[in-house]
């Protein structure tokens, strides 16, 4: 249970995310949705204590702070330098760096972990291969292997569909699917309001402040979006009954 | 005269050996640190820093201090204070780095030509390098610092590669960030210092950043990037020297010329990246992967 009250962030005068109280069940995959300048980033960031907020945020009753090898984050892709020169493999195994911990070097169990990792992705043919010559899908799954490396029960993902493509999409829902499915918990940055909404089983929607949150069933209804995207959106029903909505 | 002959000839004085030797040091670790300047895109902090270092050794001279350890203090002084500037202020780390970095340097001028008056120092050296001076107290100088950065680098590597490539999901998963950057930004500011003797604080950058970015086109692993990169630097400082001693031309500006050269070549024909490579593998029917996509796909 990842328990946040009263989370506050702000930028020089501006408040990029006011008083966001919730409560996040374990074992949910959640869509955080709202547009542009929402602060859905800056409320990831802000409970990764990777910028400085205001508000309490705990796990399992504890500060999340002191808590962080149970945490994976995927940030977003303009936030990597894909020329770096690292491999597959050793971005990989970034996921086990705290577990090796200190003075140490990777054993043969943290090679296998990084190899088993690769193979949940489908990218175990791929570990040699330099991070930038890999398309924007493959790049996502290489860091979603990343965090199962690191065998953490809380997921974290900054727009992990951007540049992606649609097989690669399906792919990386059906993992996120298999992964809530062994009582991990996912918090998914999710810009596009596409079809893709539908995967998840919460959605939080975010307008620099928490305009609903709860199952995608109950939020998801013309009134929040309104008051999210002040009423810009076109909603459809799709022939196979999944709600379509265009911003 | 042969070829062996003219490799052992200039080595029978006692000022050339130990002008190899630390030819040797300083182009292992500039390449080491160096590749991490170029990885991170620290370059120009890295040049910033190389001029500040001039100040404290000068304070340290008055102050009858060790003056590498003055230098490396400046150096660290003005990487916090470009810090704070930014942090502090509308204006941007480019900015800050011009500021910070041409008031220690004017700042060390005039204290060096005041001190040179009156003392057997000469500001030339310390802008330019004096590899031929360098003494047996200054050789173990950059010995130590040399020792320092290399087991520094090999204890914390993988702490160091996880935070250079992704600092937030370093930060995320609980690595004490703001103290591997303080590490880097020392290892840096000591990779400086030990080389001011030998190419001096103007054109050390090139020596940090010419063997590491040859490296860079080349590999796909900073590991491989790094070792390969102490190659190149090891021999552009060498060739470097012995041209300095034949042709008697300047040693500092020899060796970087010499990595220049390397760094050219793998432009030009790096097998993944090289500018000639591309267009001789223009006519075959299939090219490289890395070759048959245009850049740009990649790119967010």
């Amino acid at each position: 249970m990842l328990d946040i009250q009263n989370l506050s962030v702000r930028y020089r005068k501006n408040l990029a995310l006011e008083r966001a109280s919730l409560t996040i069940q374990p074992q949910r995959l959640v869509g955080i949705i709202g547009p542009n300048g929402a602060g859905k980033s800056t409320f990831v960031k802000a409970i990764l204590d990777l910028i400085s907020y205001t508000g309490t945020v705990t796990y399992k009753n504890k500060p999340l702070k002191g808590q962080m090898k149970q945490v994976a984050y995927v940030p977003q892709r303009t936030a990597v330098d894909w020329d770096y020169p690292a491999t597959v493999e050793d971005v990989v195994m970034m996921g086990r760096c705290i577990h090796i911990g200190w003075l140490r070097w990777a054993s043969a169990k943290d090679r296998e972990i990084v190899r088993e990792s690769l193979v949940r992705v489908g990218m175990e043919s791929f570990a040699d291969r330099q991070i930038g010559e890999l398309s924007g899908g493959q790049q996502q799954r290489v860091f979603i292997a990343r965090a199962l490396a690191q065998k953490a029960d809380l997921l974290f993902f900054d727009e992990p569909f951007v540049g992606v493509d649609q097989t690669s999409e399906t792919i990386i829902f059906q993992i996120f699917e298999e992964l809530r499915n062994e009582h991990k918990t996912l918090l998914v940055v999710n810009h596009d309001l596409g079809e893709a909404v539908s995967h998840y089983d919460d959605i939080l929607l975010l307008k620099n402040r928490v305009i609903a949150f709860g199952p995608r069933e109950t939020v998801f209804n013309d009134e929040n979006l309104a008051l999210a995207y002040g009423g810009k959106l076109s909603r459809f029903v799709d022939s196979d009954g999944s709600t379509v909505v265009l911003s | 005269m042969d070829l062996v002959q003219l490799l052992v000839d200039p080595l029978q004085y006692g000022f050339m050996q130990r002008a190899l030797i630390s030819a040797l040091l300083v182009g292992t670790i500039c390449a080491i640190t160096g590749s991490y300047l170029i990885v991170r895109r620290l370059s120009m902090l890295g040049d910033a820093v190389s001029r500040a270092v001039m100040p404290g050794l000068a304070i340290a001279f008055l102050l009858g201090a060790n003056i590498f350890f003055g230098a490396f203090i400046a150096g660290v002084t003005a990487t916090g204070l470009i810090g704070a500037i930014h942090t502090n202020s509308k204006i941007k780390e480019d900015t800050a780095m011009g500021i910070v970095f041409s008031s220690f340097f004017s700042l060390g001028i005039i204290l060096i030509t005041k001190i040179q008056k009156d003392n057997k120092i000469d500001l030339n050296h310390f802008l330019f390098g004096n590899i031929l001076g360098v003494s047996e107290s200054d050789l173990i100088t950059t010995l130590v610092i040399s020792v320092i950065v290399i087991a520094t680098i090999s204890l914390i590597y993988k702490e160091l590669l996880f935070h250079s490539f992704d600092p937030l999901g370093a930060k995320s998963v609980g690595l004490p960030v703001q103290a591997l950057n303080l590490v880097v930004m020392s290892l840096i500011a000591a990779t400086i210092v030990a080389s001011m003797q030998s190419v001096g604080v103007i054109l050390v950058i090139a020596l940090m950043l010419g063997p590491g970015s040859t490296a860079f086109l080349l590999t796909k692993k900073l590991k491989t990037m790094m070792l390969l990169s102490v190659a190149v630097g090891a021999v552009s400082s060498t060739v470097g020297l012995y041209l300095s001693y034949y042709l008697d031309i300047s040693s500092g500006p020899a060796v970087v010329m010499v990595s220049t050269v390397f760094f050219i070549l793998s432009f030009l024909f790096s097998p993944r990246q090289g500018l000639l490579t591309h267009f001789l593998h223009k006519d075959q029917d299939e090219p490289s992967v890395s070759g048959s996509l245009p850049k740009s796909a990649y790119k967010p």
